[in-house]
């Protein structure tokens, strides 16, 4: 799918980090020091942020919804949307959205979606936003993106808990001049390949799920925990994206020198230089912030922005490519115009 | 320093082992070292030690130590 839809824009983007920081020294005690050294040198990650068990994803994006209407002089009654775009809801029913816009205290004809994506969640989310706009459904759409991806993983999991943190985000789209390009594809066959398997309705959580099992090659996995084939995600992204850049390139109409900021998920600092070497752009055009952020999925992309976008003029953020990929798997790009968008420093909360 | 020592300098740095594990028998998950992770950090190390760019199937095929060499060899690269 690739469209383009006009009248928007992409006025404030605010992010989040919860307070807890762990190093990744702390699994000294699952994992040897020199494990820990190698993989912290491969992935670029040296600590993550990891949410209060006591508190849900909604819970980081109320706050941060809150305090971006104080920042921005907005009241609830300015929006008409919401979209959130996570996979760690409070319930598995009713939607997560509805009752956002209760909390939030958003006029009762807001149009209010969840949509279950991860890494490619930003994308998705900003492309539904503009969807409600562009059709003359609503005239202010939050974005909500992000999850508290930690608790989803096994504590002896090395390959996942040395990589992913949590982080969100919220963005507000609106009406505006802008002309937004996207490009999204979807590839179910590789579905198993980030996953987790049991608690859903397919494979209800049981004492059989709750053991861990021995793969094939001699792999540990914990169904009821997130799994991913790092090999095979890795070599989607590898084989995917560069040549979903190139055609998003040219269907926006745009030269790739004139690309202020090539803004890639965050997965690790290894794929991102991969990434960025096949699409032969230099880093200060393709940064990576993942040091002290970890692979935060959906909310890769709009905190990179909050901690890089003083490295980049208003027309630098003129023509910026977002590129989300992972869990589905999913692939997508946006690009958009982010030279008049308030973008602020990452809050804690 | 020849080819085949920045073949092997390329595998001792990406897995921090000795030279007396490597062998062309030495594969991809056959020991802790090479995981996934540790697979994209000797393609980087390939890269910049031969300076090349490997296609993505390429990557994929790069299973073990020997079949490493047959690989390089579609890049002008003789170990």
């Amino acid at each position: 799918m690739k469209v383009k839809l006009n009248g928007l824009k992409i006025s404030h983007i605010a992010t989040c980090l919860p307070k807890k920081v762990v190093p990744m020294s702390v699994y000294e005690k699952f994992f040897s020091a020199k494990d820990i050294k190698r993989i912290m040198e491969s992935t670029g990650v040296e600590s993550v942020h990891v949410a209060d068990e006591n508190l849900c994803s909604s819970d980081y994006y109320a706050e941060t919804a809150k305090r971006l209407m104080a920042e921005s002089n907005f009241k609830p009654d300015d929006f008409d949307g919401i979209v959130m775009v996570f996979q760690t809801p409070d319930y598995t029913i009713p939607t997560a959205a509805t009752i956002m816009q209760d909390r939030l205290g958003l006029p009762k004809d807001t149009v209010a979606f969840q949509i279950n994506y991860g890494c490619t969640g930003y994308i998705y989310g900003i492309y539904q936003a503009s969807l409600l706009i562009s059709s003359g459904s609503c005239q202010r759409v939050l974005v909500f993106v992000g999850d508290t991806h930690v608790r989803t993983l096994h504590e002896e999991d090395r390959a996942n808990r040395m990589i992913l943190g949590d982080g969100f985000a919220v963005t507000i789209v609106e009406r505006g001049e802008d002309e937004f390009a996207f490009e999204i594809f979807s590839d179910g066959s590789g579905y198993k390949q980030l996953i987790i398997e049991a608690g859903g309705f397919r494979m209800p959580k049981s004492e059989k799920t709750a053991e861990p099992f021995i793969d094939a090659e001699g792999n540990t996995h914990w169904l009821e925990y997130t799994y991913m084939d790092g090999m095979a995600v890795m070599n989607f992204a590898l084989s995917q994206v560069p040549p979903l850049i190139e055609d998003s390139l040219k269907f926006a109409g745009w030269e790739k020198d004139s690309v202020g900021l090539f803004a890639l998920h965050q997965a690790n600092k290894i794929i991102v230089d991969f990434l960025r070497r096949r699409i032969k752009v230099k880093e200060d055009r393709c940064p990576n912030t993942i040091k002290h952020l970890g692979n935060t999925a959906g909310s890769t992309i709009p905190l990179l922005l909050s901690n890089c976008h003083k490295n980049f003029s208003a027309e630098n953020l003129n023509k910026v490519l977002m590129c989300g990929f992972g869990i589905g798997l999913s692939l997508g790009t946006a690009a958009v115009n982010l030279s008049n968008t308030k973008i602020y420093d990452t809050w804690e909360f | 320093m020849d080819n085949l020592e920045k073949y092997k300098n390329a595998f001792k740095e990406a897995f921090e082992i000795d030279d007396n594990v490597i062998t062309d028998e030495l594969a991809y998950e056959s020991i802790p070292e090479w995981d996934s992770v540790g697979h994209m950090r000797l393609m980087a190390g390939l890269e910049d030690a031969f300076d090349i760019m490997l296609e993505t199937e390429d990557i994929l095929d790069f299973g073990t130590f020997g079949k490493g060499k047959e690989i390089l060899l579609k890049y002008d690269v003789t170990i």
